[in-house]
């Protein structure tokens, strides 16, 4: 199968999408000619013109009005916030208007658009352009949230989020842009609100989102001669959340740990946590155990940044602790 | 559609109902007509089948758990259904189950950490300081290993299923002499008959008296009968139903023996209900012949028939079980001659009858082989007395040698 | 005036007392405590909408703010169904689970009253985008009021829809008060209409109380829109006569004497005398349509009270689209 990287599949997934539809728009700063500040949009203005690739002034409240109000009388605009952490500005828009008009007009009006977006932390780009923030949108009933990990990934749930006709926030990753994967010719779509084992194993569930599933599956592959076998599961949507495929996991293995980038405190592992500890408390074997980022913005400094983030080390540590192996090293 | 299975009422006077055994687990397919749980009331145990096919959305009563009856103690729904427990049930009952339902029997929660970081955790109350996982608790119930003996080498310290597994294999070895071949857990219809026996024991100050009887004339009788009666009744007549009938004609002149000692009272009691043990797979069961006096011998033979069947069947129901005055048991079938039977509390005795047996006897002038029987009377003693229910007995054998009141 | 012919200048009063009526009538409901939540109405800007939504299609769209019965009405909801959502019911336009502040039919061109000060501003700019990128000659009317203008969804609205020459008419009911707060402790700007020229949009302001007025400058600015000529900022100065909420006199902020002046200009008096005084109409005709009215919400009233409430399940159904 080809191998092509996220960044392209997300494109593919906008170009095949707006060739099939054309209420299908995108707006964003800086997505024409520049064609994105991660490239994602890059070639898509020429071929669909200014009309459908619209360039915005620095108006995040704007943006998603704007893509409300034109989803509200039947378009389907897929709106670009640059980073995660503007998000913040157009709060308004997204919690009190988007999730929430469907809901307050009776089931009449269907916002139906999606609002792109990226986050996450290693590029020293500081604690304003480095943050995780899907833990705020998922709280929020009337949005769908989806996060995915992998090229495949990337350009079947994008595609069916601009085919969903309810509001989806899509949270991309930095640093997942350049990373390639398999992904076949030919139209698929992957639903929303199914979750992906991506590592079956017997010992200990791991649930992890976005990058954080690459380096589970690293630990993974790194404990596996020590004779402990991780299973990995990506979610790949947050809400709706696949529960059951964590469950049915849980119920198997016993043991669970959940990887995320974001700050720990109420992030999508305290909700994943809480989750099994309530419908599958006789299956635990020990506590459950969240693997995140520390609580506190992220630094500038790329030492400090490491440190901040999950890695390798802190998971192995995390399964290490709830399967309770003591290395010489720990005791 | 989802549909509630409530506690049936088993009986006139049954207020609530005990879960014994969850036959089916949450989550798990069902079909209509198939047993979902064992539910047990004052003496009869049943089971509650599935009223409807589907899965076993929820399960709303654990077991041991005491449930009024009309309560609802579990969902049928379709897969994937999603359930209002909350408008099925309605708000009296929705206030007494706590979502979501859950086989978890009662455990105090956890308190928080405060050490996360090394993975300690304080463990619920009631476990005395014992840290352990829910899982590895779980097990360790199951297989009435006791904590307190353990040693956890899970994170913190805590005691984890590996721990629990190992508990058990050690059981298994350290005790090689005791294979058990079964276990019947005390439960049921075993269970309320070792309560009743343990009640019995405790309570009754037993005397037995035995006395023979001539059952020549009642062999003989029957023997020329039999074949009449069931052409004629449609019923064929037991020896026991025979002593039976001359039982409950005897509790008329010996009324005595018809009592109950209740609340430091004795009552004699007007109506004879008499009580005709039958061996059942599982255990001993009493159904009831009511004003077993008053019928015929025919119609008492056929409703003790019919409600023997029943008892085989695990179908009688809580009335036919309730309200006896009088018990008979027969081990004579197995060949016992006498024994010494335990009083069917709180009833004031119970006759045991032995086998019938071709014995020489001594008569006028020879030595002639007749049909003997020996009848064990158990009593208690605090309800009458030696001499009554002698002549109890001597009442009973006279009517039994000389066929009175039968019909011939 | 004897350029609008006399069906439409009917029209605009009728308008004018359905709004009125309507919210005096919900604001003595509220009193005796039969309806829930908060309400705020619009008597005595009555105008303002009014004469804006006559220009407006079916198929053109307004956004409103919390203040936004009069608007909705004016574009036209039924009293009946707009009753029933103020009481909550199931048969109300948001199946009783919107209220006041969010009444909306999509059918009718509304995108719904906002609770939020502002949010309307960059929502409408989106439907005139949606219009501009289908080459209809639709419009949207965005109203709000002079708080709204300090927002920054005011700014990045406007702006945007300036710089992409956007179908839409922005109407600022400038009403002279922001809650409590007045326009000259909030804004150092008298006329908000100024704010046009930032973005280089025209901007013009008019006297609210006069439908008239309003009626004529929306004209030119709905025919600018619908002609591609893109937004334009219309201020309409005009009063509440009533406080920001039911419940709340206003005394705290406001003269009494400067409620009065404001009073001497209500805009249905003043326009019922100058139809009279042109011979337009009599007040026989005046009179027949306020009965009209009359009867039309006491029916709205009888269909919002007899009307089922919404199921306890119906709470959790519409979040989604399935």
């Amino acid at each position: 199968m080809r191998q092509i990287s996220y960044r392209q599949a997300l494109q593919e997934a906008l170009r095949e999408e707006m060739q099939r539809d054309d209420s299908v728009f995108l707006l964003g700063e800086d997505i024409a000619e520049f064609g994105g500040s991660y490239k994602v949009t890059a070639g898509l203005l020429e071929e669909f013109g200014p009309e459908r690739v619209r360039n915005t002034p620095i108006s995040e409240a704007a943006i998603v009005g704007a893509a409300l109000g034109a989803s509200l009388v039947g378009m389907r605009p897929v709106a670009e916030l640059m980073y995660v952490d503007f998000s913040a500005i157009a709060m308004d828009q997204i919690v009190n208007q988007v999730a929430k008009v469907r809901y307050m007009f009776g089931g009449k009006a269907k916002a139906s658009l999606v609002i792109r977006t990226q986050g996450g932390a290693g590029r020293s780009s500081a604690a304003q352009h480095a943050q995780s923030l899907e833990a705020w949108f998922v709280h929020i009933p009337g949005l769908k949230v989806v996060q995915p990990s992998t090229p495949y990934d990337a350009k079947g749930l994008l595609k069916a989020a601009i085919r969903d006709d309810n509001p989806v926030m899509f949270l991309e990753h930095k640093l997942l842009y350049p990373v390639q994967g398999p992904v076949p010719e030919g139209e698929y779509l992957i639903p929303l609100g199914q979750a992906d084992v991506k590592r079956p194993g017997s010992d200990i569930t791991v649930v992890a989102t976005s990058r954080m599933v690459h380096r589970a599956l690293a630990a993974a592959e790194t404990l596996a001669p020590e004779g402990i076998d991780v299973e990995v599961i990506d979610p790949r949507t947050l809400n709706p959340l696949d529960e059951e495929t964590i469950l049915a996991s849980v119920r198997k293995t016993q043991h669970l740990v959940v990887v995320y980038e974001a700050y720990e405190r109420c992030g999508i592992g305290a909700e994943i946590a809480a989750l099994v500890a309530n419908q599958a408390i006789d299956f635990l074997d020990a506590p459950i155990e969240r693997v995140a980022a520390l609580n506190t913005p992220v630094p500038f400094n790329p030492k400090l940044e490491n440190y901040v983030i999950p890695n390798e080390e802190r998971i192995i540590a995390g399964i290490k602790r709830v399967l309770g192996i003591t290395d010489s090293a720990d005791a | 559609m989802a549909t509630l299975i409530k506690m049936p009422q088993l009986g006139q006077t049954m207020e609530e109902g005990t879960i014994i055994t969850w036959l089916k687990r949450e989550g798990e397919g069902v079909t209509q007509g198939e047993p979902l749980v064992q539910i047990e009331t004052d003496k009869v145990v049943c089971d509650i089948e599935a009223s409807q096919s589907g899965l076993l959305h929820s399960i709303l009563a654990r077991e041991g758990e005491k449930v009024a009856v009309g309560n609802a103690i579990a969902v049928i729904a379709a897969a994937g259904e999603t359930v209002h427990l909350t408008a099925l049930l309605g708000p009296s009952q929705a206030a007494e189950v706590s979502p979501p339902p859950s086989l978890v029997r009662s455990q105090a929660t956890p308190a928080s950490d405060a050490a996360r970081q090394q993975g300690t955790n304080v463990g619920p109350a009631e476990a005395r300081e014992v840290r352990i996982s829910p899982a590895a608790r779980k097990l360790a119930r199951e297989h009435g290993i006791a904590l307190e003996a353990l040693q956890g080498t899970g994170p913190g310290g805590r005691i984890v299923v590996d721990d629990v597994e190992r508990a058990i294999a050690a059981q298994k070895v350290a005790a090689p002499q005791e294979r058990v071949l079964r276990t019947i857990p005390l439960t049921g219809l075993r269970g309320t008959i070792a309560q009743r026996m343990a009640q019995s024991w405790a309570h009754v100050a037993r005397v037995t008296e035995v006395i023979e009887v001539d059952m020549s004339d009642v062999v003989a009788w029957r023997r020329r009968r039999l074949i009449v009666w069931e052409r004629e009744y449609g019923v064929h007549i037991s020896l026991t139903d025979v002593i039976a009938f001359a039982v409950a004609q005897t509790l008329r002149d010996s009324p005595d023996l018809n009592a109950r000692l209740e609340n430091q009272e004795i009552k004699v009691l007007a109506d004879i209900h008499l009580g005709i043990a039958v061996a059942t797979g599982n255990g001993l069961i009493v159904p009831v012949i009511r004003h077993a006096d008053q019928l015929p011998l025919w119609e008492l033979a056929r409703q003790s028939a019919r409600l023997a069947e029943k008892a085989q069947e695990r179908k009688l129901t809580l009335d036919e079980v309730s309200g006896g005055t009088f018990t008979i048991t027969n081990l004579g079938t197995y060949g016992i001659e006498i024994f010494t039977p335990m009083v069917n509390y709180p009833q004031c005795a119970i006759l045991g009858v032995g086998r019938v047996a071709e014995r020489p006897v001594v008569l006028p002038g020879r030595i002639e082989a007749r049909s003997l029987m020996y009848l064990s009377l158990s009593f208690d003693h605090r309800i009458t007395d030696g001499a009554p229910a002698a002549m109890f007995l001597q009442r009973l054998k006279e009517r039994l040698e000389t066929l009175s009141d039968f019909p011939l | 005036m004897l350029a609008i012919d006399q069906a439409t200048l009917h029209k605009l009063y009728h308008t004018m007392v359905r709004i009125r009526l309507f919210e005096q009538r919900i604001m003595e409901l509220f009193q005796q405590g039969r309806l829930p939540g908060f309400l705020h109405v619009s008597i005595g800007q009555e105008a303002v909408p009014t004469g804006v939504c006559a220009h407006l299609r079916s198929n053109d769209y307004i956004s409103s703010t919390h203040r936004g019965h009069g608007d909705v009405i004016a574009k036209g909801a039924r009293l009946d169904r707009m009753m029933a959502e103020l009481y909550g019911k199931k048969t109300g336009y948001c199946k009783g689970k919107g209220g006041s502040m969010h009444i909306a039919d999509l059918e009718l061109g509304i995108l719904g009253a906002n609770g939020i000060v502002g949010a309307g501003i960059p929502i409408a700019t989106g439907t005139a985008l949606a219009f501009k990128m289908r080459r209809t000659d639709q419009v949207a009317v965005c109203f709000f009021g002079d708080g709204g203008a300090n927002t920054g969804a005011f700014h990045e609205g406007l702006n945007l829809a300036s710089v992409w020459n956007l179908p839409v008419v922005f109407v600022c009911q400038n009403n002279q008060y922001a809650e409590s707060t007045p326009q000259r402790v909030h804004q150092k700007i008298k006329d908000i209409a100024v704010r046009a020229m930032a973005y280089d949009i025209p901007g013009e302001t008019v006297d609210g109380m006069d439908v008239l007025e309003v009626y004529r400058v929306a004209g030119d600015a709905v025919a600018r829109a619908r002609a591609g000529g893109g937004p334009t900022l219309v201020e309409c100065k005009t009063y509440r006569f009533y406080g920001h909420y039911v419940g709340d006199p206003g005394t705290a902020y406001r003269r009494p004497e400067e409620v009065e002046e404001w009073k001497q200009r209500d805009p249905i008096a003043t326009f019922a005398r100058r139809l009279l005084a042109e011979g337009v109409t009599t007040a026989a005709e005046l009179k027949a349509i306020e009965e009209a009215v009359q009867q039309e919400l006491e029916a709205a009233i009888r269909f919002a009270e007899t009307s089922p409430e919404p199921d306890l399940e119906d709470a959790l159904q519409d979040i989604y689209a399935s």
